[in-house]
């Protein structure tokens, strides 16, 4: 406990307070911050139409990503669960997209598979013989590439639920096939009462990150957000208010919204949880 | 943080990590010690470095550490040093952020270390000046460009044109673009859109006798000249000429997803030292020419420095600092070292220094920025603060017009209504 | 079984496509990387990789160096101050319990953006600036929230009556945690060295912030200084390098998922 307690009066406590009080300041980065009390976030409120942009993508984006990419960092574990041949290597590759990250290479190729001539409309060409938009470019579905790049990339979900899986006794699996019941019975009753906790876990984690998610628009769009802010995300018009437009106060203000959006979705998860998640030491 | 608090913190920290702690931040060197920050690639890094390493050679205990980013995250970076007091002595300016760094302070007025160890005596007047701000000369350039139309000179010929030159009209560029775009129905275009880049909106109000902001930083521009220019580029969309919405909204201004990179239309809007980017990611041989002109009226063409080296007005080596500067852009082993990578030097001397090692696009970037000088218009009022934004605006609401989202009007009273908001919020 | 071979191999060539891709593309020229989509390389020429490990003024030896330092250290830094921290989360009573986990939780919400410059400010102050401290101290006290919560669920799904007996048998809470907790966590320690690692090899904004002189660069950083945005990147040698800064982290990987798959004999704890 003690180091928590220092790192976190040492390290995290004082910039989080200090991001507190700038969100209260007007502050250009290069010159001292003046207070301003709440104007920042009164402009926020009541004359920030790309604030309730931003907003409405990130909700988008985090309720098609986030059941999306749990569904299938579940499914895949539970096949790579039991005892494969080459069950290493398919654990690898699977992890693949994931250890790419947010990184230059990723951007590039997604740019090209989903451009008007790229790789998924000559696909779609060959296979349906419709020829598809320039999917990425175009304000109506740009934001759902990158829904997509963010549920490929579902590697760290993935490799929690494999952990989560293992620590599962293998005699109730036992017990259970002996009971009669089928693998579809074994999963719904074994299974995911028991791996509830990780369950949550992940769905907390991830939609946390999916609040802040950054990095996809970022490496995407080049920091635009663009076509037409469709893909501006919160982190990133927080971002861009911050470094590119010198409002480090307005974008704090932004930061300490979101982290009250957060929380407040979080506690609500913690609260539902109770009926859903039980842990061995309650039992 | 007291000094007791500081030396615990470091004492627990080489105690715990002693390993880590070896590795960098060796700060007790002897000498002066300086750092240089630029954004770049790696051919860049190497000459810089190159003239760096020269300079450590001439002048005994100097000693300059280099840093080097892309440029997406080298003004994240500039901005969080600055803000801790922490900026490099010697900085990488651009033109657009140079304002910003300057009038708040964070730059040294350069008039200090003038004529000595600094002198521009050799600078053409426009190069020298073009790192002023309000009257205050803030960073040397150097290089110079000058906005420049990219074209592909194959699909040019195709159509019938050679070569173009400077007197080439709007009407020039939709016939040439229309019957470019015929070529390759629906794949590719005459023209990348223009619409959408700020500098291509300025420049055209440049061509009208007007510059963007007023001298006390005011929109210098009204809705109809908005609309007029966003109803250019609508015509050219409709006719075919210009590419559309999805191909234009492809291009975030990296030099990558240009259209004329991309492969999607034969000619795209950027600067003049730029071709040599252009033309290392292009199958098609490349070249340049001005934007189109309108007869009778201003080229709209201003001579600007592509980069500036600025010195941090916290810098405890300035005059060290203004003697690196003199090194890189009048010394002869500098001026070389550098050669041309970053535009056409800003000093007549440097450019007959370099003269002898310019390949083809080397000549060509001389040759055009000689050529421009002669039709330039004077350099305009500095940006005000905001003007970043508005670029970022332009684009955002040039691409709605162009998705058909609003119509050319509507577009026009947006771009205007919200320009203004920015420059009084800023 | 054969379905399942048949299903993950399908989904495996769309997981593997982007390394096809890059590993096609640092052979391609640059001309071609723009706009040619295919992923068979044309010809193997290996000048990319040879030029882009001394493109810039310090080899990439010197960067994988850095990067891999800090990566171990943050590992055994997460690793054993996370599982510590989590261990009193989840077993031990105490005042403040929940407001200290609330707290903890807290940490993950803010976007680090805003945090940067006080941060920034604060090591600076302590003279750690480019250096490795910033990104590696904080970890020894276990700063890393997502860990330490991640811990607390695993504890949580282990048996109290474990630790029940251990005390019977007169262990205080540091035993339970060393002899009883941590061996039968296996699983969980491998996945958070794993992240660690990963996280913090893939890690950008962080040593772009602290690191100063090229010398002390990370593999990512270095890999950014190839890529002008505004001019001439080079984009071969980026791919060239992006494809071997994969493998360190790749065989990190292979190495410890198998310490997840193998985990602990969970036979017999349960009555």
């Amino acid at each position: 406990m003690t180091p928590w307690i220092l790192g976190f009066l040492g390290f995290t406590l004082g910039p989080t307070l200090a991001s507190l009080y700038l969100s209260f300041t007007k502050f250009d980065l290069l010159s001292s911050p003046t207070w301003v009390g709440l104007d920042n976030y009164r402009f926020m409120f009541t004359s920030d139409p790309r604030f309730l942009n931003a907003l409405r993508v990130t909700f988008v984006y985090l309720i098609l990503e986030v059941p999306l990419k749990l569904a299938f960092a579940l499914a895949v574990a539970t096949m790579m669960d039991k005892h494969i041949r080459g069950g290493d290597f398919y654990r690898a590759l699977y992890y693949v997209p994931s250890l790419l990250g947010g990184s230059v290479a990723i951007a590039v190729l997604w740019r090209q598979l989903f451009q008007g001539d790229g790789v998924v409309n000559k696909l779609l060409f060959a296979i349906f013989g419709v020829q598809g938009p320039s999917w990425i470019s175009t304000p109506e579905t740009s934001l759902y590439t990158l829904v997509i790049l963010a549920v490929w990339q579902f590697g760290s979900p993935m490799i929690i639920f494999l952990a989560g899986l293992r620590q599962i006794p293998q005699e109730l699996y036992e017990a259970a096939s002996i009971d009669g019941a089928t693998k579809w019975k074994q999963f719904a009753r074994v299974t995911l009462p028991l791996l509830a906790p990780v369950i949550f876990f992940n769905f907390v984690l991830q939609m946390i990150e999916a609040f802040k998610a950054f990095s996809p628009a970022f490496i995407i769009s080049g920091g635009t957000g663009g076509p037409v802010d469709s893909t501006l995300f919160y982190t990133l018009y927080l971002y861009q208010e911050a470094f590119a437009n010198f409002r480090m106060g307005y974008a704090s203000a932004l930061a300490w919204v979101l982290l009250i959006i957060i929380a407040l979705f979080t506690s609500l998860s913690f609260l539902a949880s109770k009926y859903w998640v039980f842990y061995e030491d309650e039992r | 943080m007291s000094r007791i608090d500081r030396r615990q913190f470091s004492s627990y920290g080489a105690a715990t990590l002693g390993l880590a702690a070896s590795v960098g931040g060796a700060q007790a060197q002897s000498g002066t010690r300086l750092r240089c920050f630029w954004w770049g690639n790696p051919e860049r890094d190497k000459r810089t470095r190159a003239a760096l390493d020269a300079y450590e050679k001439k002048a005994a205990g100097v000693q300059v550490t280099s840093e080097s980013i892309g440029w997406g995250e080298y003004w994240t970076k500039l901005a969080t040093q600055t803000a801790g007091g922490n900026a490099p002595d010697l900085i990488q300016m651009d033109y657009r952020y140079i304002y910003e760094y300057a009038r708040r302070n964070t730059l040294l007025a350069l008039e200090g270390v003038m004529p000595k160890p600094l002198d521009l005596a050799t600078f053409s007047p426009g190069a020298r000046d073009s790192g002023k701000v309000d009257g205050k000369l803030y960073g040397v350039t150097l290089g110079v460009n000058s906005k420049a139309m990219i074209y592909d000179v194959a699909m040019f010929e195709k159509v019938g044109v050679k070569k173009l030159d400077l007197t080439w009209t709007w009407d020039d560029m939709a016939r040439i673009a229309g019957e470019i775009s015929k070529l390759n129905p629906g794949k590719y275009w005459g023209t990348g859109d223009n619409s959408r880049w700020e500098q291509g909106f300025e420049h055209w109000l440049n061509q009208r006798g007007k510059f963007m902001y007023t001298e006390d930083g005011k929109a210098n521009f009204s809705r109809d000249e908005v609309a007029e220019w966003f109803d250019l580029w609508d015509k050219l969309r409709k006719t075919g000429a210009c590419a559309p919405a999805e191909v234009a909204a492809m291009n975030t201004g990296a030099v990558d997803q240009y259209e004329i990179s991309r492969g999607t239309a034969a000619m795209s809007y950027a600067n003049s030292n730029q071709i040599v980017a252009f033309q290392s990611i292009s199958k098609s041989k490349l070249a340049m020419s001005s934007f189109p002109s309108t007869p009778g009226k201003p080229s709209g063409h201003y001579i600007k420095p592509s980069m500036l080296m600025s010195v941090s007005s916290r810098s405890k080596s300035q005059e060290e600092a203004a003697k690196i500067i003199q090194f890189m852009v009048n010394e002869d082993a500098g001026v070389k070292a550098l050669g041309i990578e970053r535009g056409v030097p800003g000093s007549s001397e440097a450019q007959k220094m370099i003269a002898s090692d310019l390949d083809d696009l080397g000549k060509a970037q001389v040759d055009y920025v000689a050529a421009i000088t002669k039709v330039a218009v004077p350099l305009p009022p500095p940006p005000p603060k905001g003007a970043g934004e508005i670029e970022t605006l332009l684009r955002r609401v040039a691409d709605s017009v162009a998705f058909g989202k609003q119509d050319v009007k509507a577009g026009a009273a947006q771009f205007h209504m919200e320009a203004v908001n920015v420059l009084a919020r800023a | 079984m054969a379905l399942r071979h048949v299903l993950l191999a399908a989904g495996a060539f769309f997981m593997l496509y982007p390394l096809l891709w890059m590993v096609a593309s640092s052979f391609k020229p640059e001309s071609a990387i723009f706009t040619d989509l295919s992923i068979i390389p044309h010809h193997l020429n290996p000048e990319n990789y040879i030029n882009g490990w001394n493109a810039l003024q310090v080899s990439f030896s010197r960067f994988y160096w850095n990067s891999f330092l800090i990566a171990i250290l943050v590992v055994i830094g997460n690793v054993m101050t996370c599982s510590l921290t989590a261990y009193a989360f989840a077993r031990l009573k105490f005042r403040g319990r929940n407001i200290l986990f609330a707290l903890m939780m807290m940490t993950l919400m803010l976007p680090y953006h805003v945090t940067l410059i006080p941060q920034y400010v604060l090591f600076l102050n302590i003279g750690w600036v480019d250096t490795i401290l910033p990104l590696v101290v904080p970890k020894f006290m276990a700063v890393d929230a997502f860990f330490i919560f991640l811990m607390v669920q695993f504890f949580r799904g282990l048996p109290r009556e474990l630790d029940e007996a251990a005390k019977i048998d007169g262990c205080g809470p540091w035993r339970i945690y060393w002899m009883i907790i941590l061996p039968l966590s296996k699983p969980v320690l491998a996945t958070a060295a794993i992240f660690s690692f990963l996280w913090t090899w893939n890690d950008f904004f962080g040593p772009l912030i602290y690191l100063n002189d090229i010398a002390n660069y990370t593999v990512p950083l270095a890999l950014r200084a190839f890529v002008d945005s505004t001019g001439t990147s080079a984009w071969g040698q980026l791919f060239a390098m992006s494809t071997l800064a994969l493998a360190p982290i790749f065989f990190f990987f292979l190495f410890f998922q198998r310490l997840i798959i193998k985990g602990v004999a969970m036979s017999g704890l349960k009555g």
